[in-house]
């Protein structure tokens, strides 16, 4: 039997009435699990498994893989809309999300996330379907010294996202590294910087900091506006569909993205935050609207929210094929499959056909379904930005201060979301980006493990360290950004006019008080 | 200074008035309370984010237990910081048989590196033990090492070339190697993992040699033909039909046992009614087939011990523990990294 064979037999066990309705509620769970900040999948999951002990195992399956997609959906929503991040993976899409929203393009910011994630989530299927043996064995080729390479190429490459000088992102950065130290050291158990608080003994999490130094920053800045911010921006309703120009440009940006996302998927670790990053970091470079990069470029919305949607579908590849969960939303998946007497690996294709390819194909169904239902919903979504900021504002804080409490059910990181919402309004008024002190922070811990890890196991050599193929190749990249960036940065210093010296340094500075530009975290 | 004396007296006094008073109370009241014990829901602290296995397995035997109990168990996510954080807020929680939480052996081994807000073994009531998971030694199917013998003959010539994953610095999958490597008298080294998935995936890539931890991780790979178990840390054999061929360590003479478990508990000084209520509805629900069933299917050995046998646990493993990890160098590998 050919793997097409198979998929088309999968339909129609998958295609049932019980799973078909077993779809649409997981993909409507998941949606809502995405949208509401801090719940996500693991909660959503671990609530439903008790619950799903009486169901038949493949339409339980269906159920968690329709959350698990539905997820990746929803996370953008609230980005978009109210510069809330839900979790990690969306957090990048707030940066040009929000600032399209403020424009008045909320509508198309929606609709385009939508179909980038329907395209990424299908593209992330077929390659599953086409090639999961071959390339999950490749990804175990990734270990600990190739961890820490990606992680500093990834710093490297990522600290110039807000595109301000590369000293005060560079500071920033630290910053981030810095708070990311904070709590019991996963390697050697020392607790660090807690001052005997229990609030602090797990760390600071970055999905915290990003929850108030965006969205309650957001609501500080309104505040301190005043009146004149009251009134919401006239949205029509043509206006909340995407224009023909901004679909020609998110086009390329959701096939990048669809393929960053894929490959970042392979590797194991937190790939869907990574690849948005990367997604971002790649649009703002080379898409057609680069320029328009901090005012709201519609391909820093395609490129990242497809990436995230095809980093979760790669994910699938190691688990299904190997069984082996590379991020903590397919641990969840895993869980939820044992518990129902299947175990994902090397024989689940060919020890239970009718369940691995059923589950593939109410995947598919699943990522359809999910496109029928979210692009209406599209004006619905949109219109919340009618309501004015002296309602949606204060609906804004008890968002993300529940949102946050979801989290961990931890008071203390209330206060934490508190204190970064304070700071993150100081900094945006003071011209310094957030968004390297959050690339620092979810980095630094990533770095740190996998050079504590690569130190053990190359007993202590810098050398061996380096001495892996692909390893070698990353950090190499890594001197040659760094060196390039230098180099970009001298010449411009050379050619500059001799009569204004001063310019190129302001001209890399972002000015506060430009309004398009306030969002630039 | 006459009044001073006077004053210290009433002082006592008045202190032991209102203590008698305040005992009075409870015991007036306590008997009662027990009675229509529980009124309300319970809360049930889990120091795991949802989905781990001790998450699971808390979700499972609550939906048994709270129908024994006549009100729902609800279950609250407190992670981080190797269960620390949920286990200071179930010491610190009010000792009124509506907060409980779910326990690991954590809760032993952390006090012995001296890091802890409470000194856990003596700051919880024991209230049942549902689960006990002995770690397992495993290495890739492709390794040329075949049995235990083989890799320890390897570690004896090259020292410290061995790299072995672990899933925590000090808990049960390092002590049980750092046990078996003192008593064969070869070095190994450990590598901290965050977790059984990221080790699983080391392990499977080659990139170390061998890992350490619970078969609830290794039992689909060791079927799958990936991995090779190679000792077993428990008491004795694990009747599992997948592992019942692999021998213990004491079998093969080496002083090396160490088991995980999982049960509830619940701050000191509840009531003892409570106590036998609690204990007595786990113990309940861990006799229920279709629970131990589902806890099978985690990979997990169900077992029903009531409060006094989990609290005899706790006690004895603190002692033995207490050696163990000074023998082994682990206490001064801990005490090393904090300077």
């Amino acid at each position: 039997m050919t793997s097409l064979d198979a998929l088309i037999h999968g339909f129609t066990v998958a295609a049932t009435p019980t799973n078909l309705l077993a779809a649409g509620l997981g993909v409507m769970l998941g949606t809502f699990a995405g949208m509401v900040p801090g719940l996500g999948i693991s909660g959503t999951i671990a609530l439903l498994i008790p619950i799903s002990f009486g169901l038949d195992p493949l339409t339980a399956l269906v159920i968690f893989g329709g959350i698990y997609y539905g997820a990746a959906y929803g996370g953008s929503t609230t980005s978009i809309l109210l510069n809330v991040p839900g979790e990690g993976a969306s957090v990048v899409t707030c940066i040009e999300g929000y600032a399209m929203s403020r424009r008045g393009r909320a509508g198309a910011a929606l609709s385009v996330a939508a179909i980038g994630s329907f395209v990424a989530g299908l593209f992330g299927l077929a390659g599953l379907i086409l090639f999961a043996p071959t390339i999950a064995g490749a990804a175990l080729a990734f270990g600990p010294q190739e961890y820490f390479c990606i992680a500093v190429l990834a710093l490297v490459v990522l600290s110039g996202i807000s595109g301000q000088s590369m000293v005060q992102s560079g500071l920033m950065v630290v910053v981030g590294v810095m708070i990311g130290t904070i709590g019991i050291d996963p390697m050697s158990g020392v607790e660090r910087f807690t001052f005997s608080l229990d609030g602090l003994l797990d760390g600071i999490s970055f999905i915290i900091v990003v929850m108030g130094a965006y969205g309650l920053a957001e609501v500080f800045k309104t505040a301190a506006e005043g009146n004149a911010a009251v009134n919401p921006p006239k949205i029509g309703l043509r206006d909340l569909y995407p224009t023909r120009e901004e679909i020609s440009r998110s086009i390329p940006a959701i096939g990048r993205g669809s393929l960053i996302g894929f490959l970042i998927g392979l590797i194991p670790g937190p790939s869907g935050t990574i690849s948005t990053f990367a997604s971002y970091a790649v649009e703002k470079r080379f898409s057609r609207g680069r320029h328009e990069f901090g005012s709201g470029a519609i391909e820093g919305v395609a490129g990242p929210e497809s990436a995230n949607n095809g980093a979760d579908s790669a994910t699938l590849i190691p688990l299904l094929s190997l069984g082996l969960p590379f991020n903590a939303g397919a641990a969840m998946l895993l869980s939820g499959f044992l518990i129902h007497g299947i175990t994902p690996g090397p024989n689940l294709v060919n020890s239970q056909p009718d369940l691995f390819w059923g589950l593939i194909a109410s995947l598919v169904i699943g990522n359809m379904m999910l496109l029928i239902i979210n692009l209406p919903f599209v004006g619905v979504f949109a219109s919340v930005l009618r309501v004015p900021l002296n309602i949606l504002m204060p609906l804004v804080s008890v968002l993300v201060l529940s949102g946050t409490y979801f989290i961990g059910n931890s008071l203390s990181d209330l206060w934490l979301a508190i204190a970064f919402g304070v700071a993150g309004y100081i900094l945006k008024g003071t011209g310094y980006s957030i968004a390297p002190l959050v690339i620092g922070l979810f980095l630094g811990p990533l770095i740190e493990k996998g050079f504590v890890q690569s130190m053990v196991l190359v007993d202590g050599s810098l050398i061996g360290l380096m001495a892996r193929p692909f390893s070698g190749f990353l950090l190499g990249a890594a001197g040659l950004f760094i060196v390039a960036r230098i180099a970009l940065a001298a010449l411009r210093y050379a050619r500059r006019p001799s009569s204004a010296h001063l310019a190129p340094v302001l001209a890399s500075t972002p000015v506060s008080g430009l309004p398009q530009h306030n969002n630039d975290i | 200074m006459p009044c001073r004396p006077n004053l210290f007296r009433r002082r006592s006094l008045l202190a032991a008035a209102a203590a008698a008073a305040v005992s009075c109370l409870t015991l007036g009241t306590g008997a009662a309370v027990a009675q229509g014990y529980p009124e309300r829901p319970i809360k049930i602290i889990v120091p795991f984010a949802p989905g781990g296995s001790t998450d699971l397995i808390g979700r499972i035997v609550a939906k048994v237990a709270e129908q024994k109990l006549g009100n729902p168990l609800v279950i609250e996510n407190r992670p981080g910081a190797g269960t620390m954080i949920g286990l200071n807020e179930l010491a610190g929680a009010k000792p009124d048989g509506y907060t409980i939480g779910m326990v690991t052996s954590t809760l032993v081994l952390q006090p012995l590196y001296g890091n802890t807000r409470y000194d856990y073994p003596n700051a919880l009531q024991a209230l049942a033990q549902v689960v006990v998971t002995p770690p397992i030694l495993a290495t890739s199917a492709q390794s040329e090492w075949k049995t235990l013998k083989d890799l320890l003959a390897f570690a004896k010539d090259n020292p410290k070339k061995v790299k072995y994953g672990i899933t925590g610095i000090g808990n049960s999958s390092h002590i049980g190697p750092a046990q078996l490597a003192r008593a064969a008298g070869v070095e190994i080294e450990p590598v901290t993992f965050d977790g059984g998935g990221p080790l699983m995936t080391a392990l499977l890539g080659g990139h170390v040699s061998a890992a350490a931890g619970s078969p609830v991780d290794y039992k689909s790979q060791i079927e799958a033909g990936k991995l090779r178990a190679l000792v077993n840390f428990g008491p004795e054999r694990s009747t599992d039909p997948l592992l019942k061929d692999v021998p213990t360590a004491k079998e093969l003479g080496y002083d090396a046992e160490i088991v995980s478990w999982t049960g509830v508990a619940g701050p000191k000084g509840l009531n003892p009614d409570i106590v036998k209520k609690l204990s007595d509805a786990f113990v309940a629900a861990m006799a229920d087939p279709e629970v131990k069933a589902q806890i099978e299917k985690l990979g997990s050995d169900p077992v029903a011990v009531d409060a006094a046998g989990f609290a005899q646990r706790w006690s004895s493993e603190t002692a033995k523990l207490k050696q163990v990890v000074a023998e082994t160098g682990i206490l001064d590998l801990v005490k090393s990294q904090k300077q």
